[in-house]
């Protein structure tokens, strides 16, 4: 029985955990290290941290370590990764998984190096994927906030190439929305995605992400999802409890 | 309350687990020397890395007859992971000669299914093969989170106490009188750690 992997994601700034909506708008959501604490017992079965300060500065080891004492489940992290020895640390750090972005447009070669030398299990890349004006799919490079080239099937098997281990397809249209992710795209990137790829961006309920596994993702990784409820977006923590894990791909509590 | 010991090889962050004993009430702290080791009532052996790197560190501090004689003598020690395959004679990753309170090697997971990739690292059930007293508050079909490639096989089958399967049948835990090892991280386990943390430490106390 393969088990529904949902993955929360929190975004930290300067150790604030916020919430942005389509990467502009953002909302203090409150201390990462409470929310993980939060999660502990809701049995999350995986976080993933991201540290949008880490990108100017430098990686925030100290407060990661910290943060990675207080969870009780694997955790992956994002954010300023510039190299072999950033990654070692990191693991060093308590965490099982690095997430990798802008060293896809810096320094794919470090990713490759990554993966050979911590193994490819280790090594997640995210694309940040918008749609260009006249609605085709773009890479969008968050650092500089432009479509930099088109998503398309060569693009990802450069990307898979590299021997990594999971790739997320983060919908940057539909970060904050709740308006579900794009069936569409990630049906059509799952048949060519020889890893796990993990649909991310706009997760609302359980029925979208019932669809994005249906749509051939093999987890879902979301924040509004998990950090806030209802239309006025009120930061409360929740994670679906077994049952409602299991019944997204019809399989029945043991 | 036992005074436990986590022997800190400098290669992982013990937080996690010294956070969740907190959790279950009991008291744990990181253990970086021989004098320290001394104190304890309890041990616990963490790991994460290759055999030799691990065993070279425990060397290096001066332990490793420390933790034979400690495991020997009765006394509760608890290997995690990595720290599980160290309580045996050698392992099929390395060279170096383990703590051989566990007469076994480590082997190299190979599963049959070759969709599943090695090292094995995800949740996966256990189900209970020779029961244990300090395994008292598991039962088959929890799951808890698996990071290896290699996995304990000791001589004698009868002190494999939990089994999972990945592609093959391997231990999950393995136990001799008060000598426990488990592969998989109850610290990464939520619920089901804080069960295991919570039922061994009161075995033990």
């Amino acid at each position: 029985m393969i088990r529904p992997r949902l993955i929360p994601v929190l975004l930290i700034d300067q150790r604030k955990l916020i919430k942005t909506f389509q990467f502009k708008d953002e909302i203090y959501l409150g201390d990462p290290m409470n929310t993980v604490r939060i999660f502990n017992e809701k049995y999350a079965d995986e976080l993933s941290i991201i540290d949008r300060s880490a990108w100017k500065k430098s990686i925030d080891f100290d407060f990661l370590g910290s943060l990675a004492s207080e969870a009780f489940m694997p955790l992956s992290y994002g954010g300023g990764i510039k190299s072999l020895a950033d990654a070692e640390k990191l693991f060093r750090s308590g965490f099982e998984k690095l997430i990798l972005c802008s060293m896809l447009f810096e320094s794919p070669s470090t990713i490759r190096e990554i993966a050979k030398c911590f193994g490819s299990q280790s090594v997640v890349v995210q694309i940040n994927v918008k749609k260009s004006f006249f609605g085709s799919l773009m890479v969008y490079d968050h650092r500089n906030g432009k479509n930099v080239k088109a998503l398309d099937e060569n693009f990802i098997k450069s990307i898979l190439d590299l021997e990594i281990g999971e790739l997320i397809l983060n919908f940057v249209d539909r970060d904050g929305s709740a308006n579900g992710i794009d069936t569409k795209v990630i049906e059509s990137f799952s048949k060519i995605c020889s890893v796990p790829l993990i649909a991310s961006g706009g997760i609302g309920n359980l029925d979208q992400i019932k669809e994005a596994f249906k749509a051939g993702a093999s987890a879902i990784a979301g924040s509004r999802f998990f950090c806030l409820q209802g239309p006025h977006k009120a930061p409360l923590i929740k994670y679906p409890n077994d049952k409602e894990i299991l019944s997204l791909v019809n399989r029945e509590v043991i | 309350m036992k005074n436990v010991g986590i022997i800190d090889l400098q290669v992982s962050n013990l937080g996690s687990v010294i956070n969740m004993i907190k959790k279950c009430g009991g008291d744990a702290k990181a253990i970086t020397n021989y004098t320290d080791a001394k104190s304890c009532e309890a041990i616990i052996l963490p790991g994460v890395g290759s055999f030799d790197e691990a065993m070279k560190r425990i060397d290096q501090m001066g332990i490793r007859t420390f933790l034979a004689d400690f495991g020997a003598s009765g006394s509760p020690l608890l290997g995690i992971c990595l720290g599980m395959q160290l309580l045996l004679n050698s392992s099929e990753e390395g060279n170096a000669i383990g703590l051989g309170i566990i007469p076994g090697t480590a082997k190299k997971l190979k599963p049959t299914d070759t969709s599943l990739k090695v090292p094995h690292m995800g949740w996966s059930e256990v189900s209970v093969k020779n029961p244990h007293k300090g395994l008292s508050g598991l039962k088959s079909g929890d799951r808890f989170y698996f990071v290896h490639s290699y996995f304990a096989s000791p001589d004698n089958k009868e002190m494999i106490t939990l089994e999972t399967n990945f592609g093959q049948t391997f231990a999950s835990a393995i136990g001799k009188d008060n000598v426990l090892g488990v592969q998989f991280h109850p610290e990464k386990s939520h619920r089901f750690g804080l069960s295991f943390f919570k039922s061994y430490l009161e075995w033990i106390s």
